[in-house]
């Protein structure tokens, strides 16, 4: 499953790099994140959580970024989620065609 | 030939739908039959029907895999299409919960987490308060009018917009302040020439100590001043400061500009120190005193054509 992720990955960067639509749509998704707060929530619980270990104990930021990703991922509303889902359906569904993904 | 066949055929068939209705009609009225012959016949009627059935069976069996096998190919590339919106969506979110821990690990890197008050180690009433609808001090974010300060110096109680002028005059900085102080020091460095006149040429006329007593009364109030100012003492000078003097000082500027063209401009109230010599001087001459250094040779020369028996003089030849 992680290496079906991890291929997943690889195209959708090469997607989001060679496709300028695509780069418009992550524009748009960072913009609305930043609206609905969700930026904010993160930043705060990213203060609590330096808080909770104290700043000597935290040698490297992505121990951060991994404690926090979870909670950034339960935090985006549902309504926002539909939005872009709805937002690359129909960037992906063209993009798609030609790449070669085997769901196992 | 094929229209035979056909033709014989039909005939088959019909034949074939006959014999069927005859075992239907035999089958309903099985009464005047013999029991045996009604035996075989429903032994035979049933395998008929359960090869019916199978039939049946195995058409509706095909058409149903038919379907599946459409449908099967459907949710492949749909469900492509959702691991791939499934996974794009997180990997947004996580790139972005990825830049802000960054940003925030460099904030913490360089000291500044300290100041926005993030730790605990910064007291309450300076932490930042990071709220919707109130600013960073916890104030809300309506404007608000009628401020009023307390200056620091001569702790006098102002409004905000006067607070500024204020302090440019009460701390000594700005240009008004160094007028008003070059214009203090000119009539302390008058007084003190006035003084000294005074003592060397002896009594003099009574004009001229007048003028000079009028000079001093004048520069009194500043004489004390100009020496504290000399003497490098701001802060008494300041205690005597008088905001309505400055203000006009600096408001000056404003009438002139509101002054007509072609109309002579309006005096100042206030005199430059060159304009009180002169004045003073002028002053002396009109009692009869002696001839001053600003007077012209000529305008003496007038001043004494104004007595008739010069002039009478002047004319005989």
């Amino acid at each position: 499953m992680e290496d079906y992720r991890e291929q997943v990955k690889d195209i959708m960067e090469k997607i989001i790099s060679d496709n300028p639509q695509l780069n418009k749509v992550t524009d748009k998704v960072e913009a609305r994140l930043e609206q609905c707060g969700w930026s904010d929530e993160i930043r705060m619980e990213c203060n609590r959580l330096i808080r909770q270990r104290g700043i000597e104990n935290i040698s490297d930021t992505t121990e951060l970024v991994r404690d926090l990703t979870p909670f950034a991922r339960s935090k985006v509303p549902t309504e926002l989620k539909k939005e872009l889902v709805a937002m690359l359906k129909d960037a992906l569904q063209k993009e798609l065609e030609g790449t070669k993904l085997n769901p196992k | 030939m094929n229209r035979d066949r056909h033709d014989r055929d039909r005939h088959s068939d019909r034949e074939h739908r006959s014999e069927r209705h005859r075992d239907r009609d035999r089958h309903i009225n099985n009464e005047h039959r013999s029991p045996q012959r009604t035996v075989v016949h429903d032994r035979e009627h049933r395998e008929r029907e359960r090869e019916r059935e199978r039939d049946r069976d195995r058409h509706h069996n095909n058409i149903i895999n038919n379907n599946n096998n459409i449908r099967a190919g459907a949710t492949t590339s749909s469900a492509i299409l959702k691991s791939a919106i499934h996974e794009m969506t997180t990997l947004l979110i996580e790139e972005e919960a990825f830049f802000i821990g960054k940003e925030t690990g460099r904030l913490m890197r360089w000291g500044e987490l300290e100041g926005l008050g993030v730790l605990e180690d910064v007291q309450l009433e300076h932490q930042v308060v990071d709220a919707p609808g109130v600013d960073i001090f916890g104030e809300p974010l309506a404007k608000k009018f009628n401020f009023e300060c307390e200056c620091p110096r001569c702790r006098r109680t102002l409004a905000a917009q006067r607070f500024a002028p204020h302090l440019e005059k009460c701390m000594g900085m700005g240009r008004n302040s160094s007028r008003i102080a070059s214009r203090r020091l000119a009539q302390g460095s008058s007084s003190q020439n006035s003084q000294n006149g005074n003592g060397s040429t002896g009594s003099g006329s009574q004009g001229h100590e007048k003028a000079s007593s009028h000079q001093g009364n004048s520069a009194a109030g500043s004489a004390v001043s100009s020496q504290s100012h000399q003497n490098g003492d701001v802060a008494s000078e300041e205690e005597h400061f008088e905001e309505d003097e400055d203000d006009e000082d600096w408001t000056m500027e404003r009438k002139r500009k509101h002054t007509k063209k072609g109309t002579e401009k309006i005096s100042p109230k206030r005199k430059g120190p060159l304009q009180r010599i002169k004045n003073s001087e002028g002053s002396r001459g009109r009692r009869g005193a002696s001839p001053s250094v600003t007077d012209s040779p000529l305008s003496i020369n007038e001043s004494s054509l104004h007595d008739d028996d010069d002039f009478a003089a002047l004319s005989l030849g």
